[in-house]
């Protein structure tokens, strides 16, 4: 018996590897999505709960059009407006909609108020 | 004169910055994408400037413009996705709705009151993240 017979050691193959890494970089790239979502609770405030003060009203009439306690608000000075009633303590925005508004709009009033540091409410009709 | 000389091979390619690359973005892709199903892709959610805790749609009830609710590419009413809810032990967290951005906000409450009837009160709608 020969022990000492050379060992051919044969280098491996590198195209194997290289078609599984293609096969997982082509699933990776077809199935992962990249859209990122967050959170907006849209939750609070349930039925006949008393409020401590009185809620700012702020309506939603149309995409422009949006007052506060009756009067007219612009979208660029929301943020300052908003600022202004925080000052106040445990004011609540209740926001009723118009038939005209579109869930942006809310969406838009409701995370400009919580940046603020107030919270809201949204008036549901009937 | 002799003609059977050795004949000159090419040298095999190198490959290795080849793999370089690929392996790069197959680790982009796994570190950047998720795998997780998006049953929100095909509406658009609205845009929301708050910098807030991040979600997966996966599971969500989704509301296309017109104001039909979706939970997983099929029609469903929202009784029936509310006992759904109920009975998945995994789903357990928050209710999570997602509405097209341009959807009339009417129906949207129309929707969030049905969804408060049953007592729920975690109820969270799905945004989009951007600023304007």
């Amino acid at each position: 018996m020969r022990f000492d017979a050379p060992v051919k050691r044969k280098a491996v193959g590198l195209t194997s590897l290289i078609d599984v890494i293609f096969l997982l970089l082509l699933f990776f790239m077809l199935a992962s999505s990249f859209s990122r979502y967050q959170i907006l609770d849209v939750a609070s405030g349930g039925e006949g709960g008393g409020a401590d003060s009185r809620p700012a009203y702020l309506r939603i009439h149309a995409t422009d059009k949006i007052d506060l306690n009756g009067q007219p608000l612009a979208k660029v000075d929301m943020a300052s407006r908003f600022a202004d009633l925080s000052g106040e303590k445990n004011v609540i925005v209740a926001i009723w909609s118009g038939p005209e508004a579109s869930v942006q709009d809310v969406v838009d009033v409701m995370s400009s108020a919580r940046q603020s540091g107030l919270k809201t409410v949204l008036v549901t009709g009937n | 004169m002799r003609l059977n000389h050795p004949i000159r091979r090419e040298p095999p390619e190198n490959t290795i910055p080849l793999i370089n690359v690929v392996f790069l973005m197959l680790i982009f892709f796994l570190f950047a994408g998720s795998i997780a199903r998006d049953d929100a892709r095909k509406i658009e959610p609205p845009l929301n400037i708050l910098e807030d805790e991040t979600i997966r749609s996966t599971g969500a009830l989704i509301i296309s413009p017109d104001g039909k609710t979706h939970f997983e590419d099929s029609e469903i009413s929202i009784d029936d996705w509310m006992t759904q809810q109920e009975q998945d032990a995994d789903s357990r967290g928050p209710l999570k709705i997602a509405t097209d951005g341009s959807l009339e906000a009417d129906k949207l409450e129309e929707i969030l009151k049905d969804l408060k009837s049953s007592g729920r009160t975690d109820i969270v709608l799905i945004t989009r993240r951007g600023s304007k």
